[in-house]
């Protein structure tokens, strides 16, 4: 064998250039790499967030690629995810990727968007929600549904204010499982969000990322709701060790969720007793 | 494919000239009947009347810890690959036909999609010299359709008595025997070699009841039997030894290293087991593989289902027998997979 492609685990060197702080574990983070070059990623990827002495962890990329450099946003619940929280503007991170297979935003093209995201999953839905602001006239209707647990756990991302506003066109629903003195919009589960709605069954497709917890119920209220099976795309996490499709953390019985997920049409999965 | 006879009494000279080709690691015997794969410093240690060892050759090409992915420096903030290929050619000598499928089962996983340059490199600088077998009571490679004497191998000794016959079928390979005092063979000495290779078939191995190609599909019709459940999962202790010892495990974790200097580091590859309780758990505690027979279930089907019917057809069981050998709980291949063809069949 004559020169071996290069190391699969040699990460790429970036700069964070603004951390914006969203809640009290979750923090916002622009890069760009050093060399000048773009991610190049689909919306629904992720890369590999590597800290050298630290360890490395599963990011989804937040931005949109009709973006200059690229956005992440971490929550701290561990080792790399502390330590990616220390950081300021200037440090210097390494990132693999991007890896896996994102939302389907060429086949969603012509189509109403549903947007479902709870929690931390709102983080990869915002890459595609920009990405159709951006390319407006290649989708329908833009639908958001997003929850949290409370008020102060929604995330500031910079855009919000102006979709909150109605003004990019984005028909944002917000729900909190618990308000408090100045909430003043819905209080109850995410799923609470979807009967109201009024669908066109035949061209709205539902993207859904969320906790483990909330698919279950999600995938009931859009049924109860007669949303197809094959309208309906969901985004997993799996535990990852080498976003290549190597290690085998991430495997979801013949997929490995790196590298045929983390977005996968629900009809792939539904019968997968430990998918969901 | 060159052939030659090379004499036991001229055996030893020849593993000594292969010594000033490459590193040489061979099976050698640690107590009675407890084999390993060592380096050969003397060639009257090795033990090729082997049956199986504890590890398979996996080891060197995967090592159970501390594989270099890359080394990194704080100060600078640099990193880069570490070296993978050794300075020397690797000669394994005194392979069996499973653990050359286990090699070449691994060869696929790790060239497929995404080429793992660290497994590659290592493997590309490596020779195997197989050897025919001693098969014991756990052994069913012939069941797995895993018993080839060809395949992979750069030469193949067949032990015929006071001789070996060797069989090159690589340019290395020819180039090794070259090295050999060897006479011609007879075609009687191809008979007693076949005989040595036929030893995995006619020794009497664990009852298996499926056929090999039926496996994926009894996987799919029996994944609620009560079996897993009941009997495979709850006798298991998830200790995890199973997936250590098995030539066609690869999964892995990945860990950092640094240095009293608190300057220059590692990040290390390291053997991990999908049998273990944390292997798919998340950040708020969730598990994807939920219980043990789960687990088990997984373990199962990766080798019949899964990575067969996505890499086209092999069973990436090869029938070594180890994990039947090693594990408390004596939950064996066979014994899962005949339950798993009975089930099926008494659900009509
Ligand atoms: C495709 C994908 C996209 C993700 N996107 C985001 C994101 O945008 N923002 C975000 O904050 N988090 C995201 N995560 C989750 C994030 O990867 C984990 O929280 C992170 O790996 C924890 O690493 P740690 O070193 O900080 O924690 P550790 O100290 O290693 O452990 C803390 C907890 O995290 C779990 N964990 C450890 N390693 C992993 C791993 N490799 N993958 C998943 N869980 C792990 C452990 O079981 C433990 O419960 C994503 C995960 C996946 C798979
Ligand atoms: S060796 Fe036996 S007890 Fe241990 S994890 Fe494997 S099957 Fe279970
Ligand atoms: S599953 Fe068991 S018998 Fe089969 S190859 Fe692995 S260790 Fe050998
Ligand atoms: S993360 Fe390693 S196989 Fe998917």
């Amino acid at each position: 064998m004559a020169e071996l492609a290069k190391s699969l685990y040699l990460p790429k060197s970036a700069t964070i250039r603004k951390v914006i702080p969203m809640t009290e574990s979750e923090k916002f983070y622009q890069l760009g790499f050093d060399d000048g070059s773009e991610l190049g990623h689909q919306p629904g990827q992720f890369v590999e967030v590597s800290l050298y002495g630290v360890g490395e962890c599963p990011i989804s990329i937040s931005s949109s690629p009709t973006a200059k450099g690229f956005d992440l946003c971490v929550r701290k619940v561990g080792r790399v995810t502390e330590a990616m929280h220390q950081l300021k503007e200037g440090s210097k991170v390494g990132i693999r990727g991007p890896f896996g297979k994102g939302f389907p935003a060429e086949a969603l093209k012509g189509k109403d968007l549903l947007f479902i995201g709870g929690g931390i999953g709102m983080v990869p839905l915002r890459s595609f929600i920009n990405y159709s602001i951006d390319r407006r006239k290649d989708y329908g209707r833009i639908i958001l549904l997003y929850g949290s647990r409370t008020p102060k756990e929604l995330f500031n991302f910079p855009e919000f204010e102006d979709w909150k506003a109605g003004k990019k066109d984005v028909e944002l629903s917000l729900s909190v499982d618990r308000g408090d003195d100045k909430w003043k919009g819905n209080v109850g589960v995410i799923t609470t969000l979807i009967p109201p709605l009024k669908l066109d069954l035949e061209k709205t497709f539902a993207i859904v990322c969320g906790p483990p917890i909330m698919y279950k119920f999600v995938l009931l209220a859009l049924e109860g709701k007669n949303f197809k099976d094959d309208h309906i795309y969901l985004s997993l996490e799996r535990r990852m060790k080498c976003g290549v499709g190597k290690c085998g953390h991430c495997q979801i019985h013949g997929y490995y969720c790196c590298q045929d997920g983390p977005v996968f049409h629900y009809p792939l999965i539904k019968n997968i007793k430990e998918a969901l | 494919m060159k052939k030659g006879v090379i004499g036991k009494k001229d055996f030893n000279s020849w593993v000594e000239t292969l010594k000033k080709e490459g590193e040489v690691f061979g099976p050698k015997e640690r107590t009675d009947q407890c084999w390993f794969f060592d380096r050969v410093n003397n060639p009257a240690e090795l033990r090729l009347d082997y049956t199986s060892t504890i590890l398979p050759p996996k080891k060197f090409f995967v090592p159970p810890r501390n594989e270099l992915l890359l080394e990194f420096n704080l100060k600078s903030g640099e990193g880069k690959a570490g070296k993978a290929a050794p300075d020397r050619e690797l000669i394994l000598l005194g392979i069996h036909g499973c653990d050359m499928q286990g090699l070449l089962r691994l060869d696929l996983c790790w060239k497929e999609g995404n080429p793992d340059s660290t497994y590659l490199a290592k493997r590309a600088k490596s020779t195997v010299i197989g050897v025919s077998c001693n098969p014991d009571e756990y052994c069913f490679c012939t069941k797995v359709e895993s018993n080839d004497f060809r395949q992979g191998f750069d030469i193949f000794l067949s032990d015929i008595g006071q001789s070996w016959l060797a069989e090159a079928f690589t340019e290395k390979g020819e180039k090794l025997l070259a090295l050999a005092k060897t006479t011609e063979g007879t075609l009687l000495d191809d008979e007693i070699a076949y005989k040595a290779k036929a030893r995995c078939a006619t020794t009497k191995g664990p009852e298996f009841l499926p056929k090999v190609v039926e496996l994926p599909l009894l996987c799919i019709d029996g994944e609620d039997l009560p079996f897993w459940k009941e009997d495979v999962g709850q006798r298991c202790l998830a200790c995890g030894t199973c997936t250590n010892v098995c030539p066609t495990c690869y999964c892995f974790d990945v860990e950092e290293e640094v240095d009293l200097n608190l300057t220059t580091g590692r990040r290390l590859r390291r053997w991990d087991s999908c049998q273990l309780e944390g292997f798919t758990e998340v950040a708020g505690g969730e598990k994807f593989m939920r219980d043990q027979p789960g687990r088990q279930k997984h373990r199962f089907y990766r080798k019949f289902r899964w990575l067969t019917t996505k890499y086209g057809g092999s069973a990436f069981c090869v029938g070594c027998g180890r994990c039947g050998r090693q594990c408390t709980a004596e939950i064996s291949i066979p014994e899962t997979a005949n339950k798993l063809f009975l089930g099926v069949k008494a659900k009509g």
